[in-house]
């Protein structure tokens, strides 16, 4: 059995406690281990997207505990995460999120600026590199406006890769594409599943979800169902 | 339309603490802008309102003083002016002071203003008899002299003027514009010229004169007496600049009897339109584009915050504008809804700035003595309130027709600023640093100067005044010699000197180093004083100057460097010749040696460090025919006080003394002026310096807002806030740079002026020192605590 990546005990999050309280999620408790490929899946606001942010440390739980790469979240600082998620969590999101002013080199080199493990001199071979992993290699001086949607995803996705994380997020990373393009940016992360990447899928297309080793279903805040 | 206003003051809650900023900024401006509309008309205006006549070519006559500025003239010098061939028509206009009776009661040393018989038609005064004839038989008198007046009814009474008792009737009253000209000293009575001789006091003293020489010499000082201003009309075709070759005519010299006046070596002033104090009103003029000025910034920096809130709004709103074109909305509809949700903001800021004008307009119609009439003040509402709608207009249309509209519909750029909103927002963070930094610059310089001056203060903190003098300021005054070998028995040390130490009164008089050539001379004061007067108030070096029987004047280091011989090696060596030499003891032209440089004056306030002065020797002076100062340490105040008592008692009646108080205590009622101006400067400054960083800091907020999508994405990849705060700090150190080259350049070229006008020095060490420190304090501040509010939310929702 491979070794627990991360690992969730009744995890909590409300919204507005002190007014009207959202409870988002309530009590998730799930583990996932190196190398695999899991979707989260479930309707429109069940909390699948607030769960992953919560993974992948962009919000923080009202309670619960949880733990990545042995290091448990609630007693690290600020500046700890960010390392954390610097050093083993890859992120890819719906709308993309690249910088429109810089180019698609400078997109993809932006985490390895916050990380002292690469020299510098490796910077350009590690960005050719993740960009010709995910089939961009010539677009390295283009602009993220002058690429389709697509193109912007694998962008991303390559940012996501460059650190070489321990495991990728992904928070509906088709939904802003045409089935097309969809199935090959699944493609592409199914390609990267098989070279080692672990990656967390949220998706609310039950057609992507099952193509993944383990479904985890959502609803209402509760993790209901784990196939 | 009206839920399109509730729509809008909903929106403007949520950013209730820019909306009472910009509601105070536009308020301000607005204001300002009336006040400069309403009070431009006449103070532009090359004839006063009294002036009716439609002509224009009016050149008012005068002579130049030491200082540049137009005084006085005489009967004599206007008859030249006569004879010129430009010269139309020509008038004059004057005051003296004079003596006339009413019934039994007799008015001694009164203002009384006489004008030529055709001047009144000349100008076109509607309000005094045009009739020559007439105008000879008729008085006019003062409002404030009617109201006094105890007796019966004034208007019909006869006024008999002068010694020689010519009647003239009173008529009615001076136009109270006539009574508030600048130049004139307000008068009690107006008369017609012919009566100019009459009104003359002219004493023979007990000297045996034939009448006809008494008459002659009568006529004589009449016609070289310095009190009054020509008025000429130019011939088609001339212009004042025709003029310029005017040349004074000799003094009068008759039969042994020869007439000088300290006017005898000015050149004529001439002025294109009617103004008896060009200098006065060039300085209010001044003060007007400084008004004018400071409405532009105003200007300036409300807009920029509005076009950031609008900025800011409209990316917030694009799904809002999405959608309502999406149900229907056209761009106009949309542009209108977004013109009439302003309308809380300008309909508050018009009722401030209407209550700010009419609140200041008293005050300033007082200070600046301008006439503002109703139809004028309503323009200048009208005017304003059209620039403060173009204003806000601008400031809300621009960023919708510019950025919304275009991209109403991207859904990938949401929420995101795009590089031309950057630019703006960048271009907003460098006007605000610059505006708050001049603000700063000002407000720092002004207190610099104030503080600067207030050091200047503890030169004598403990010095009480008193003065001696003989009432009837006639005969042989004082014997200076004999009067300072009493003081100096005195068991205690007491100053003393010819003129008051915290208001002079000097007339700057023409020095030279060089030649007796008063015409390239510089204007400095002179004062005559014992030898304790510099030890006495602690001049720095003065012990060289207090020497006894010192040979020569006492220059300050200000008069050494009016007359360029700061650097010179050899000052004493030099000679000066001072054309009122006679007021330190010394003859007409006679060169006079340089016996010690002091420090500059301890003084704070108007009489300031700067101001040169050449200190005499009192005891030079054998008489003195008006006042002497004494200054003794106020513990023995009471002791010198009983003294110039029993001395009066002694001397008789005719000698009286005077308890003038504290020095300290005078200066600070003559500062009182200087003190309200750098109050006024100092709120001024203080006001904008708020308005720019509170602006800064909603700047800088929105500067974050703007990033804050970029700020998510480089938290998303590992960033650590440090590290965006680094960023943060870099990029605000661009942009200070820049905002300080331009404030630097600015302050370059307007310091001279304002060092002038204001006596305060913006490149002053300590004032640029002060500005920076508090800048770069409130810009850490305010970028620290916006930073913070940012990231206070969480990277997810940075993200959306």
């Amino acid at each position: 059995m491979a070794a627990v990546l991360l690992k969730t005990e009744n995890l909590t999050k409300v919204f507005n406690p002190n007014r009207v309280p959202v409870h988002a999620l309530r009590g998730i408790s799930l583990t996932i281990h190196e190398g695999e490929f899991v979707a989260i899946s479930g309707k429109s606001g069940c909390g699948k997207s607030t769960l992953l942010s919560i993974l992948g440390l962009l919000d923080t739980p009202t309670s619960g505990q949880y733990q990545l790469c042995g290091a448990d979240l609630a007693q690290l600082s600020g500046y700890q995460k960010a390392a954390l998620r610097n050093r083993h969590i890859g992120w890819v999101f719906q709308n993309f999120n690249l910088i429109n002013d810089m180019t698609v080199a400078e997109n993809v080199m932006l985490p390895l600026k916050y990380n002292q493990a690469w020299p510098k001199s490796t910077y350009t071979e590690r960005v050719n590199k993740v960009l010709n992993d995910v089939g961009l290699d010539d677009k390295a001086g283009a602009y993220p406006s002058e690429l389709s949607g697509g193109q912007q995803q694998r962008v991303a996705i390559a940012r996501a890769l460059i650190t070489e994380p321990d495991i990728l997020l992904a928070d509906e990373p088709t939904g802003n594409l045409d089935s097309q393009t969809e199935q090959a940016i699944f493609s592409l992360l199914s390609d990267l599943h098989r070279r080692g990447v672990t990656i967390l899928l949220v998706t609310h297309s039950r057609n992507l979800a099952q193509q993944c080793q383990r479904i985890l279903t959502i609803s209402d805040g509760t993790l209901v169902d784990a196939e | 339309m009206l839920s399109d206003i509730r729509y809008g003051w909903r929106q403007w809650r949520q950013y209730a603490a820019q909306m009472a900023l910009l509601v105070i900024g536009f308020s301000v401006f607005t204001g300002l802008m009336m006040l400069c509309v309403a009070t431009a008309p006449d103070l532009f205006k090359k004839t006063p309102t009294w002036v009716t006549a439609n002509d224009t070519e009016y050149v008012t006559i005068g002579l130049r003083s030491h200082e540049g500025h137009m005084s006085q003239t005489t009967l004599a010098n206007l008859s030249t002016v006569n004879a010129h061939p430009a010269v139309k028509d020509s008038s004059f206009l004057g005051t003296v002071v004079a003596s006339f009776r009413i019934n039994d009661q007799s008015f001694n040393g009164e203002n009384v203003v006489f004008m030529q018989d055709q001047l009144p038609s000349l100008l076109g005064i509607t309000a005094i008899a045009r009739d020559p004839i007439q105008f000879q038989q008729s008085a006019y008198v003062s409002e404030a002299f009617l109201a006094n007046w105890q007796g019966p009814e004034l208007i019909g009474q006869t006024v008999l003027l002068g010694e020689s008792e010519t009647p003239v009737k009173v008529v009615d009253t001076i136009p109270q514009s006539l009574v508030s000209q600048p130049g004139l000293q307000e008068p009690v009575l107006l008369v017609s010229g012919s009566h100019f001789s009459t009104l003359l006091t002219v004493d023979f003293g007990d000297a045996p004169l034939p009448d006809a020489v008494k008459a002659r010499a009568r006529h004589m000082i009449m016609q070289e007496t310095p009190n009054l201003y020509g008025v000429v009309t130019l011939r088609a075709g001339f212009s004042s600049a025709d003029l310029a070759d005017l040349s004074k005519g000799r003094a009068s010299k008759e039969e042994g009897i020869s007439v000088r006046s300290g006017t005898d070596s000015m050149d004529f002033y001439l002025h294109q339109g009617i103004d008896f104090t060009p200098h006065a009103t060039n300085a209010l003029k001044r003060q007007w584009w400084i008004m004018l000025v400071m409405c532009v910034v105003f200007a300036v920096l409300n807009v920029l915050n509005l076009l950031t809130l609008s900025i800011n709004q409209c990316i917030q709103r694009r799904a809002e504008f999405a959608t309502r074109v999406a149900v229907g909305a056209t761009p106009a509809t949309i542009q209108k809804q977004l013109l009439l949700e302003q309308l809380p903001l300008v309909l508050t800021c018009l009722g401030l700035a209407l209550i700010l004008t009419l609140a200041s307009l008293a005050g300033l119609v007082a200070y600046w003595g301008v006439h503002i009439d109703v139809m004028t003040l309503v323009l200048g509402a009208v005017l304003s309130a059209l620039v403060l709608l173009a204003a806000v207009s601008l400031s809300v249309l621009l960023p919708f027709s510019l950025l919304a509209r275009r991209q109403l519909f991207q859904r990938s750029r949401s929420q995101e600023a795009g590089p031309m909103q950057r630019r703006l927002g960048h271009l907003n963070v460098v006007a605000q640093i610059a505006f708050a930094s001049l603000a700063l610059l000002f407000a720092f310089a002004m207190l610099t100067q104030q503080w600067q001056l207030r050091q200047q203060q503890a030169a004598a903190p403990a010095a009480h005044e008193f003065s001696w003098s003989r009432s009837d300021n006639v005969n042989n005054g004082i014997d200076i010699k004999a009067f300072l070998n009493a003081v100096d028995g005195l068991p205690y040390a007491v100053a003393v000197s010819s003129k008051p130490f915290a208001n002079p009164d000097t007339i700057a008089s023409s020095v030279n180093a060089e030649t007796p050539n008063y015409d390239d001379g510089q204007g400095i004061n002179l004062i005559s004083v014992s030898s304790q007067y510099f030890d006495f108030f602690n001049i720095g070096g003065g012990s060289a100057a207090s020497a006894a029987n010192r040979e020569g004047v006492v220059l300050n280091h200000a008069a050494l460097s009016a007359l360029n011989l700061r650097n010179s090696a050899a000052v004493f060596e030099q000679r000066l010749f001072i054309r009122e030499g006679d007021e330190l003891g010394y003859d007409d032209e006679q060169p006079i040696a340089i016996a010690a440089v002091v420090e500059n004056l301890p003084h704070f306030g108007f009489l300031n460090r700067e101001v040169a002065m050449i200190y005499g020797d009192l005891a030079r002076l054998h008489s003195i025919n008006q006042t002497l100062y004494l200054y003794v340490d106020v513990i023995h105040a009471a002791a010198l006080r009983q003294w110039l008592q029993d001395r009066q008692q002694r001397q008789g009646q005719l000698w009286q003394f005077d308890d003038n108080g504290l020095l300290i205590e005078q200066m600070e009622q003559m500062n009182q002026d200087l003190n309200r101006l750098v109050m006024v400067s100092v709120l001024v400054a203080v006001l904008i310096c708020s308005l720019s960083i509170t602006s800064l800091f909603y700047q800088l907020s929105g500067l974050l807002q703007m990033r804050q999508r970029r700020m998510g994405v480089l938290l998303a990849v590992g960033a650590r806030s440090y590290q965006l705060f680094g960023q943060l700090l870099t990029l605000l150190l661009a942009l200070t740079v820049l905002a300080m080259a331009v404030v630097f350049i600015t302050v370059t070229m307007m310091n001279p002026r304002l060092s002038l006008m204001m006596g305060a020095d913006m490149l002053a060490p300590a004032a640029i020192s002060l500005m920076l420190a508090i800048l770069v304090l409130l810009l850490l501040v305010s970028a620290a605590v916006a930073f913070m509010r940012i990231m206070r939310r969480p990277i997810r929702q940075l993200l959306q």
